[in-house]
């Protein structure tokens, strides 16, 4: 539970072009902020989706309209971060849904695609989670709907079956798979009975919701109270019971069908769709006359069409929740997967920055998704607004480290599971990650050239307050002279109040600084090696005394005796070919 | 106003429905391009289609019945004159060229021998009896004994010098006098002397049409073409003639035997051969003449005879049987 408010020293949200602000809109159920917002373009998806119903070929209609929705108010910036975490692989790999099994539907009929493995939106994703909402009431609006999504299964299991079901309407609608191609009006039936059972299960499914999924029984039985639902309930009967036979069959002795008769026909007179014979024929002849085709299936399409056009507005808010559905899945999935590998995940306590930084058994995501053995380690600092120089030696852990704080801050910011079994982290205005630094072909510096360019480029963006990581600053020209810019950065950094975490193989340097306290707020983790001087992937106080470079070296084959090996055997070969050469 | 909807319905799906109908709901209104436009224009277009065909197939309708009515008062006005021209025909009417048929075949047979009825031999009977309504034929002895050469025969035989010298005799006997009738006869003059004499050809062919059959064809003709094909040969039809051959009291027939084919023949084909002559009653159904007299071409002058003897031979004959019943 958030404490106190830890945002109250962000600085005031930078201006928004009022086309990129979404609208507050208490008629959508927006799963993601504490204010309802609208944030696809209703228009040009209502568009997209009546010409999709109408032709069943849409090209990612879904994702096109996801990828341009605006998204709420954020003060970072996903370019300063996002790619130096991975993260589209992480949501990629780490953030799929992982549904139960399908329970049958409501109606009973068979589960269109059931068999489609629903498509990720990673693009959305990824986009939501590097850009997270400055309303801290948005954020704790999140962590309670994923507490109640963890505390009462049959809530998951139910928005579980409203994403399975979102995810048939999103097939059938694109035109994926071809369901239904041959006749349209089936197709265009299948539909709406799919858009019949999402409402219904948003009606039904989530009654004991007390968090903000409480938005979702709202809004369906807003749905069902209207015009449109009952329309829409009476077609689909109307196509599944326009009257009643009664037959008498005559049986032969030899148990075979010799004839039938029909005793009486009944017509479901109660159903407003249900118009005599004659009529029936009649508006048959009135849609050739109007330049339609004449028969049933021109009149069915017609119904449809005014059915449809009924609940297109509500439809809209599908393609907005089926993305909001994918984050909370997607997030209860991070879980189910860490927790498949005997880690745990939870929702961090948020403090203000004045307040210790607390992570118990944290992981790398990225080294759970790839199947690596994950070794869960503790950090501690005693606030958040402090700088942390990490020292340790090669292959320690350090990077992997700052990757995993810096995903738990991404997720904490976003509301979501933490990769930590318990945490305290408190939110910031903003995150720099520098964590690889790949030559380019029109690199215009040198390495120590570019390195100064990325502190350049760090001062220029960086907030009061916002959350640095940095790997191996100035590794890239000699020591004595990369310690004085490593000092001058930390000096100034610290003028900002940051919460900064930095790696470093300058370890006289950080235990000179360590040791003269000169800049206040500074504080230091090392790699905990054991007694064979290897790593232990924790981290404990203090600098380390060495980087054990030959160790790596070692580990690595890069010993003299190893190289010499090399070299004699390459000249040894080279000798051989020379010699096996045609004169 | 559409009639996909039903009174059950609530007014906004029904106003949503005639918007489907008319191609005008939200969905078209966002994507209003060219498309759109083009269930309107089929609609025009059917319209206009189905009227164009409605207003055809109506003048057609109209056009047909007025070709019906046209075609029932055409077959209504032809029956019309083939009741009136019928009217006054009974059965033994219509029966009657069958009975002449019989009586020409007949005589045509074996010869029977001369026969005079004694009601003929009375002063001015023979004239009086000629006077009546008759129908005329002449014929050789072998065409005369089936139907379809007594047909032939009828077409051919017209009102000749024969006929004309039996109704009105020459005032002499001489040669001059005949050549002078035969004169009279090959320009028609027999059939100005015999109007009541008709060929027994005209009533065969006019028979058919005065019998119900024919008035059943009439009334079975469908079409205009028929009727007109009908009326015209109704009109080309000898009715007139074939009705007062039906009624006539009396059939005088000639018929020729072989003659000598040992003698050479007159440039006109006439050689020496006997020619029977009989006058039937048609009323009582009896002979009253029957003769049979030899004529011969060499008793006539050179002079005629290369043109005329068979004229000659012909009035001469009538005036032999004349002789022989006064």
């Amino acid at each position: 539970m958030l404490t106190t408010d830890p945002v109250a020293h962000l600085r005031p949200l930078p201006a928004l072009a009022p086309s990129n602000v979404p609208l507050a809109d208490a008629t959508v159920p927006d799963l993601l902020h504490a204010t309802a917002l609208r944030r696809v373009d209703a228009d040009q998806t209502r568009l997209a989706i009546a010409l999709a119903f109408a032709s069943g070929v849409s090209g990612g209609l879904f994702a096109d309209a996801l990828d341009r929705a605006t998204l709420a108010p954020s003060t970072w910036e996903p370019a300063s971060f996002a790619s130096d975490l991975f993260l589209h692989t992480f949501v990629s790999t780490c953030f799929r849904a992982r549904l139960h099994a399908a329970l049958p539907s409501a109606g009973g009929r068979a589960q269109l695609g059931a068999s489609h493995e629903p498509q990720l939106l990673t693009n959305h994703l990824v986009r939501l989670l590097a850009s997270p909402p400055s309303d801290v009431a948005s954020v704790e609006h999140r962590r309670v709907i994923l507490a109640e999504l963890v505390e009462s299964p049959a809530l998951r299991l139910a928005l579980e079956r409203l994403y399975r079901l979102l995810s048939q309407f999103r097939t059938l609608l694109e035109g994926a798979t071809g369901i239904g191609k041959w006749d349209a009006n089936r197709r265009q039936l299948d539909l709406l009975v799919l858009v019949k059972e999402i409402v219904d299960c948003l009606a039904e499914g989530f009654v004991t919701a007390r968090s903000g999924l409480a938005r979702l029984r709202e809004f369906g039985d807003r749905v069902r109270a209207g015009e449109s639902y009952r329309s829409l309930s009476d077609l689909l009967r109307y196509d599944e019971h326009l009257g009643t036979l009664d037959l008498k069959i005559r049986v032969g002795a030899d148990g075979r069908i010799r004839g039938f008769q029909i005793a009486a026909i009944q017509e479901n007179a109660e159903n407003p769709f249900v118009s005599s014979p004659m009529q029936r024929w009649l508006a048959k002849l009135e849609l050739f006359l109007r330049g339609y085709s004449f028969g049933d299936g021109e009149v069915m399409a017609r119904l449809i069409d005014a059915v449809f056009d009924g609940v297109e507005d509500e439809i809209v808010h599908f393609v907005q929740l089926f993305g909001d559905i994918e984050l909370y899945l997607g997030a209860l999935g991070f879980r189910d997967l860490a927790k498949g590998a005997g880690l745990d995940v939870c929702l961090p306590d948020l403090v203000l920055p004045q307040g210790a930084r607390v992570l118990r058994g944290l992981f790398n995501p990225l080294l759970l998704a790839h199947g690596v053995r994950v070794t869960p380690c503790d950090i501690t600092t005693d606030r958040h607004d402090t700088t942390v120089l990490v020292t340790g030696p090669n292959s320690g852990g350090k990077t992997r480290l700052l990757q995993s704080i810096a995903l738990a801050q991404v997720l904490a910011q976003s509301g979501l599971f933490v990769p930590a079994e318990a945490a305290s982290l408190s939110l910031c205005p903003s995150l720099v990650v520098s964590l690889i630094e790949q030559t380019r072909a029109d690199q215009a510096e040198g390495r120590l050239g570019t390195e100064l360019m990325r502190i350049r480029a760090l001062f220029e963006r960086l907030p009061p307050g916002a959350m640095v990581v940095l790997d191996e600053l100035c590794s890239g020209t000699n020591p004595s002279e990369g310690e004085e810019i490593f000092e001058l950065v930390v000096e100034m950094l610290s003028r900002l109040n940051p919460q900064a975490l930095i790696t470093t193989h300058f370890l006289a340097f950080a235990a000179r600084l360590e040791r003269e306290g000169k800049i206040s707020e500074l504080r230091f983790l090392q790699v905990q090696l054991d007694g064979s001087q290897r790593p232990t992937y924790q981290f404990t106080k203090g600098v380390a005394s060495t980087s054990l470079a030959g160790q790596a070296a070692a580990r690595l084959g890069v010993t003299g005796e190893q190289l010499r090996s090399l070299i004699d055997r390459n000249i040894a070969s080279v000798t051989l070919r020379a010699g096996s050469a045609p004169a | 106003m559409t009639l996909l909807t039903t009174r059950r319905m609530p007014p906004e799906l029904v106003a949503r429905i005639e918007a489907s109908v008319r191609g005008t709901r939200s969905a078209h209104r966002h994507a209003r391009t060219r498309e759109s436009w083009r269930p309107r224009i089929i609609a025009v277009t059917r319209i206009a289609v189905v009227a164009g065909v409605f207003t055809l197939l109506a003048t057609v309708l109209r056009h047909r019945a007025d070709a019906d009515n046209h075609v029932d008062r055409v077959r209504a006005s032809l029956l019309e004159t083939v009741r009136a021209a019928t009217a006054t025909l009974t059965d033994r009417d219509v029966e009657a060229e069958s009975r002449m048929e019989s009586w020409i075949v007949r005589a045509s047979g074996g010869y029977e021998s001369d026969f005079v009825a004694e009601r003929l031999r009375q002063p001015g009977a023979l004239a009086a009896t000629l006077e009546r309504g008759s129908v005329y034929v002449r014929g050789t002895v072998d065409d005369l004994h089936t139907s379809r050469g007594i047909r032939d025969a009828a077409a051919a035989s017209v009102k000749d010098a024969l006929l004309s010298c039996l109704l009105a005799p020459p005032s002499a006997s001489n040669e001059s006098a005949l050549v002078s009738r035969v004169h009279d006869a090959y320009a028609g003059g027999a059939g100005r002397l015999a109007t009541q004499v008709e060929r027994l050809h005209d009533v065969q062919t006019g028979l058919p049409f005065l019998q119900p059959s024919w008035a059943a064809q009439v009334r079975e003709s469908k079409t205009l073409a028929e009727l007109d094909g009908l009326g015209r040969a109704f009109e080309k039809a000898p009715i007139a003639a074939a009705r007062s051959g039906l009624k006539a009291a009396l059939l005088i027939f000639a018929i020729d035997e072989p003659g000598d084919t040992a003698t050479p023949a007159e440039l006109d084909g006439e050689r020496a051969h006997d020619v029977r002559v009989g006058l039937v009653d048609l009323v009582s159904d009896t002979v009253l003449l029957r003769l049979r007299r030899h004529v011969d071409p060499a008793k006539i002058s050179v002079k005629q005879r290369s043109l005329y003897a068979s004229g000659i031979d012909a009035c001469a004959l009538a005036m032999d049987v004349r002789r022989s019943v006064e």
